[in-house]
């Protein structure tokens, strides 16, 4: 995957594991020794067995443990559509062994003096989390504040971590508490110059950047990680058909466009497998019976909207109803 | 649980074994966390100047402003010297295939596509002036607090007049830290200018503070004559003396990688020792060094005096004869990793000479233990 660090395995011993909000765990992972590298944005990868296969999930570094360099604090969500990966980190007991990366990150926090804004929606929170400590420990002159977001109070993991650590600089909006966040009021109340970090579902991710960019701010100034998973429509099964190739394939809800090609023997190219990079962007001919809905970031709103190409390392077909949705792609 | 405390010696620990393996005398080991100073305030500006800060690629450069700025160098895309690219306003961009970044690191221009890729993003390290020096915070970025940044102010106090000039030594650092902090090497290397048989002779003191990271080493030589380059600055203040000296050298180390010398002479028997110089003249070397690799470091120095402040003379005469002192030392520096590069497997007899340099050793060693545990 795009990253431009080479992975270094190691063997870690699970210290802790313990249950912090509906269906998410917080995992703790002592390496041989501190890993040197930065924690925030980062993730490591993980060895995890999935079927009595090993496969390799990525997860957030919540935070370093202050009292010991060498443990990392993962936050993990066993997601509804979990392909086994998450539940088997959930069953680790303390004293398992498993094979982990360094730090990855993918996801830089730039220290500046600018006024900084962290937006974590949901699960999001566990990759701002580790930044939003280090806002604190070293305040920008234009300060910080952070937004945390979620559907129910019950399902917001270190919500009390993060009220210890933030008190008046946090704000909480809940779906179920009738405190949603409003999202053009919150990006016109950030100050001039403010600096953007947020994490959470794509819609989150595409309603702050159109209120970004209607308030004439620079993109650049807009960052944010996505996982990959999420878009304007459910997941759902459509068909994609390759005419140069006489080729045929059904996209179930639960695999990607790309994985669906690769399960096929047609050979794609791709790199970052969270429609980051780009790599993998394949023409489109013709959509039928539903849309495109666009998951990725690589793409341009303008680009998305003509629906020249797709990612399908993320993008689906959202059937109408009636369906099957069917995408003609070409794959050079 | 700390590796001091002694509660896990009968298990294996690979940061301990690490740590030894480091502590040999062949490759310097360093914190992540300290200030280093990465070049004189004159070489960096607006222009792109690649370093090695604690073995760490940092392109150097000013804003248009004149602040200083270090990003790592190399393009988060193929990895090339971003000193290789140009400076566009206070961004630099990417010499091979124009990615540009903010003084932040941000990437803020991405050619052929029309988004930027959110994670495109070179590390930029907190960066502090001060001492007429660049430093540079390689580690935590929230640790890096100025008011850490070692007190060298004799380089660019209105009392004083300083200046100096940096040498790439092809030698670890805390081999430098080890001439420094035993100058009865003067004796020998430098005979012709600072070196006399009294330094052998004298005896010293070492202390240490391991909380604040400090080892000074204090030798007084009474009544002694002094060496030719004392002797003619000393005549500078007072062309009519002739006689006997107080000869004073107080060493202190501020871990990792600082060494502020206090040196002077006065005239035998007018009190120095109890603190009146008003009857000498008093000089510091100020020494830092930035461990640019485990067996090299840019050694950057400066000579200060607060006698005939006046005199650019006696300025640019004591910068070159102290950069021919270094010289000296830097041939045996180089000299001394050759050979030890070339008997591998053998590790320092220590002498009681070499108090200073094992203080300075245990106190490096803890930091870099703390980091790692």
């Amino acid at each position: 995957m795009s990253l431009n660090v080479t992975r270094d395995w190691q063997v870690c011993t699970v210290t802790r594991n313990e249950r912090i909000a509906t269906a998410v765990r917080a995992v703790s992972v002592r390496f041989p020794q501190a890993p040197p590298d930065p924690v925030e944005g980062g993730h490591l990868d993980v060895q995890v067995m999935v079927n009595d296969r090993p496969e390799v999930r990525s997860y957030s570094v919540v935070r370093r443990d202050p009292d010991d360099p060498r443990v990392l604090v993962l936050g993990i969500q066993a997601a509804a559509d979990s392909r086994g990966g998450s539940l088997a980190m959930h069953r680790l007991a303390p004293g398992s062994r498993i094979r982990a990366t360094q730090p990855l990150v993918t996801f830089p926090y730039l220290p500046s003096e600018r006024p900084t804004r962290l937006l974590a929606g949901g699960i999001g929170v566990t990759a701002l989390a580790a930044m939003a400590d280090t806002a604190a420990r070293r305040p920008p002159a234009g300060g910080y504040r952070v937004t945390y977001l979620a559907r129910s109070r019950a399902r917001m993991a270190f919500l009390a971590d993060l009220t210890a650590r933030h008190g008046d600089l946090l704000d909480v909006h809940i779906t179920d508490e009738d405190t949603a966040l409003d999202v053009p009021e919150y990006v016109r109340g950030c100050p001039p110059d403010t600096v953007l970090y947020m994490c959470g579902p794509l819609s989150l991710i595409d309603a702050v950047r159109t209120a970004w960019s209607a308030g004439g701010r620079d993109p650049q100034d807009c960052r944010f990680e996505t996982f990959g998973t999420t878009g304007r429509f459910p997941a759902g099964e459509f068909i994609a058909h390759v005419p140069s190739l006489g080729l045929t394939v059904t996209v179930d809800a639960g695999r990607s466009l790309l994985e669906a090609f690769e399960g096929a023997g047609a050979e794609v190219l791709a790199d970052c497998r969270k429609g980051e990079c780009g790599i993998c962007r394949i023409p489109v001919l013709a959509v039928e019976n539903g849309v495109i809905d666009h998951r990725d970031v690589f793409l341009s709103t303008w680009q998305q909207e003509t629906d020249a190409w797709i990612c399908p390392c993320v993008s689906r077909v959202h059937a109408d109803p009636g369906g099957p949705g069917v995408v003609h792609v070409d794959l050079p | 649980m700390s590796l001091l405390d002694g509660t896990e010696t009968q298990t294996y620990d690979p940061v301990r074994q690490d740590l030894d393996a480091t502590s040999d005398v062949a490759a310097s080991h360093w914190p992540m966390n300290a200030w280093y100073a990465a070049a004189y305030d004159v070489e960096v500006g607006r222009r792109l100047t690649p370093v090695r800060v604690a073995g760490v690629p940092i392109v150097l450069y000013r804003r248009v402003d004149g602040r200083a700025v270090a990003l790592a160098d190399a393009c988060w895309h193929r990895l090339v010297p971003l000193a290789l690219g140009s400076l566009e306003g206070d961004d630099v961009r990417c010499g091979y295939h124009g990615i540009r970044y903010s003084p932040e690191g941000r990437c803020t221009h991405m050619p052929a596509q029309q988004t930027i890729n959110p994670s495109a993003a070179v590390r930029s390290y907190p960066v502090a002036e001060r001492h007429r020096f660049v430093w540079v915070w390689p580690g935590d970025p929230a640790l890096a607090d100025p008011a850490t940044i070692p007190d060298m102010h004799w380089n660019d106090d209105a009392a004083w007049v300083a200046d100096g000039k940096v040498i790439e030594v092809r030698a670890g650092y805390q081999l430098v830290l080890d001439n420094l902090l035993d100058l009865t090497h003067e004796e020998f290397i430098h005979t012709s200018s600072i070196g006399n048989g009294a330094l052998s002779e004298s005896d010293f003191t070492t202390t240490h503070d391991s909380a604040s990271g400090r080892v000074t080493v204090t030798r007084w030589m009474l009544g002694i004559e002094a060496p030719p380059l004392w002797k003619y600055l000393l005549s500078v203040k007072f062309p009519d003396y002739r006689g006997p000296v107080d000869r004073w050298q107080i060493i202190r180390f501020t871990a990792p990688a600082t060494i502020c010398i206090d040196v002077g002479v006065a005239k035998a028997g007018t009190g120095a020792p109890e603190g009146d110089r008003s009857q000498g003249v008093n000089g510091y070397v100020l020494n830092t060094m930035c461990p640019t690799g485990p067996k090299s470091c840019r050694y950057l120095w400066a000579i200060a005096r607060d006698f005939a402040t006046d005199s650019q003379r006696i300025t640019t005469e004591l910068r070159e004869g102290v950069a021919g002192v270094f010289a000296e030392d830097e041939a045996m520096l180089n000299a001394q990793q050759a050979a030890i590069d070339a008997t591998p497997g053998y590790d320092f007899y220590n002498l009681n000479i070499d108090a200073g340099g094992q203080w300075a050793r245990r106190l490096i060693t803890a930091m870099v233990e703390r980091e790692r545990m």
